[in-house]
């Protein structure tokens, strides 16, 4: 996992163990594989957070809270519209529906008990518009053109984190990265090749992460852009 | 008398939850409105809404402050019918197609999702950390109930205490909380908003037990489905449970479920039979009447008085 290099790790991993103590059930995980917590969205979340100077308690809300929104998102993004075979596909189906529940669920309470009403609020409007945009998405993907589709889809991706940056009035180096990364792992994750964009994008990454100043910051972010040029890496024979 | 004649004199009130919750659900994806609307124009009892409107007669009524628990809490029980639906692959609620079948499966999971989002949208009007505590804690735990409820399909051997946990989570905590939250947020005294979440409790008890009944006394054409369905998808109620006792009907049932063919007819008389459906509804009227105990404390006439004529409404109920 990347976050094993990071400076921040122990910070890191705890939250990661909250989240799976707070809301992964054994009887779902049984039949279910949960969705692939979004690491990029924490750490960048994270290192943005750290980097405004608020407390590490508040911090931590934010980064738990989002985990356990995007997680509910993606469960219900795993539901189809297939007609099931078995018990058990059946079964499966059942506990994706109420495991993504359960986790939107989990965020609401986790904020509660930290007695943050305000961002509450904040989250549900923000999973809200996600909802409306990926309706969109689903019902007129055969419709729009592939870029407009594409555009949409790192919209979709884009709105929790760039909505942290909002809330703070972030400067706009830190919208920079995040839209450059979101293009790339976009890029990567459609399958589709190395081309000109790509590399000019990585170029890009490259000199937004040098503008940030901070070495350490510098660090974090380079974890990434490694993760990303090794997704193409060619070895010769 | 049915339940908008008991509800009378709260009409205006109601009136304006309704155009709250229409509100609700406005979206700038008119898709997504229309399958959020679809189930809201089919009605439905709005009983947690009227719980919260007379949990709230027993503090300072404001019905300012109401409309944001009541709206809530509707709209989170409607993002939990809408899911439901396609857990148990429904095609018809409240005689309309659902959500799923009317579009499909992912349009209603969105749809879901967006509702339950303006849910809480609006129940953080609210900044009383306290309201918040309790209704995340109840919406958790209703999940739990619900996974719990997969977990148990087909478990013969659960016991009774497994059955009242999870219907508890199942209905009755969002009843008793409706109640509490109203008397909550209206600033009733202590004891006053404890006495509104045992009631509502005991009643969410007592209206699934006797759900749990009609799924076997019931037509199919009150019922909306065929009698027996609840067992035959594996879900062993209290009738059931009850008509266990007698060891050879426990064991002509399960070696019906056995056979891979249930035959449901069957079934049911046996467990007429077997005095199951008596049981229940033996304990059903025990939690009523437990209901009806714990309004001595209320002080408003009106909701205690309104209190009861739901609670004989449930006793009463037939489908």
């Amino acid at each position: 996992m990347i976050l094993r290099d990071s400076v921040y790790r122990d910070e890191l991993e705890s939250m990661l163990k909250e989240v799976e103590q707070r809301a992964y059930h054994p009887y779902v995980q049984r039949y279910v594989r949960y969705p692939d917590i979004n690491l990029f969205q924490l750490h960048f979340l994270f290192l943005f957070l750290h980097q405004t100077g608020i407390s590490s308690a508040l911090r931590r809300h934010y980064c738990i809270s989002q985990m356990l929104i995007q997680l509910g998102l993606d469960s219900h993004d795993h539901v189809d519209n297939q007609k099931v075979s078995s018990d058990d596909s059946l079964k499966q189906r059942q506990l994706t529906i109420l495991s993504g529940d359960h986790f939107s669920g989990h965020y609401y309470h986790y904020l509660a008990e930290h007695g943050e009403v305000e961002l509450i609020h904040k989250w549900a409007c923000v999973v809200k518009t996600i909802n409306e945009d990926k309706t969109r998405l689903y019902m007129e993907h055969d419709l729009l053109s592939q870029e407009d589709v594409l555009c949409l889809k790192r919209q979709i991706k884009r709105r929790i984190p760039e909505s942290v940056l909002n809330w703070f009035d972030a400067p706009d180096l830190w919208y920079a990265i995040l839209e450059t990364f979101v293009c790339l792992s976009t890029h990567v994750e459609e399958g589709f090749p190395p081309d000109e964009t790509f590399e000019s994008n990585v170029e890009r990454l490259k000199e937004l992460i040098d503008r940030l100043g901070d070495r350490t910051l510098k660090g974090e972010f380079t974890l990434w852009l490694d993760k990303i040029e090794q997704a193409y890496l060619v070895i010769e024979p | 008398m049915n339940l908008m004649d008991i509800y009378q004199e709260l009409k205006d009130d109601i009136h304006v939850i309704e155009q709250e919750l229409f509100r609700s659900i406005d979206s700038h994806y008119p898709l997504i409105e229309e399958a959020a609307s679809h189930l809201l124009k089919a009605g439905g009892k709005r009983i947690r809404p009227v719980f919260v409107l007379l949990g709230g007669k027993s503090g300072v009524y404001d019905i300012e402050r109401l409309k944001h628990v009541a709206v809530a809490l509707e709209l989170i029980h409607m993002a939990t019918l809408v899911h439901d639906d396609v857990i148990d692959d429904a095609e018809t609620r409240r005689g309309k197609p659902t959500v799923k079948a009317k579009w499909d499966n992912r349009v209603a999971m969105y749809t879901g999702d967006f509702i339950f989002a303006q849910a809480l949208s609006r129940i953080t009007r609210l900044s009383d950390p306290r309201v918040h505590q309790i209704l995340s804690k109840a919406i958790v735990d209703m999940c739990v109930g619900e996974i719990e409820q997969i977990q148990a399909l087909y478990q013969w051997n659960q016991s009774l205490k497994t059955y009242f946990m999870r219907i508890k989570r199942k209905t009755a905590l969002l009843m008793a909380i409706s109640c509490q939250l109203g008397g909550l947020v209206c600033n009733a005294p202590e004891p006053v908003v404890r006495a509104l979440y045992r009631y509502g409790y005991y009643v969410g008890m007592a209206f699934q037990i006797t759900d749990d009944i009609l799924d076997f006394t019931g037509s199919e054409k009150q019922l909306g489905k065929p009698a027996g369905s609840d067992l035959r998808q594996g879900n062993i109620t209290l009738p059931v449970l009850a008509s266990f006792r007698n060891p050879a009907i426990r064991d002509a049932i399960i070696n019906e479920f056995k056979s891979g063919s249930p035959d449901m007819p069957k079934i049911i008389n046996l467990i007429k039979q077997s005095g199951g459906i008596h049981v229940a509804k033996t304990i059903a009227q025990r939690y009523l009447e437990k209901a009806r105990r714990s309004l001595e404390d209320l002080q408003s006439v009106y909701s205690k008085k309104t209190f009861i004529q739901i609670t004989d409404f449930i006793e009463q109920r037939t489908y």
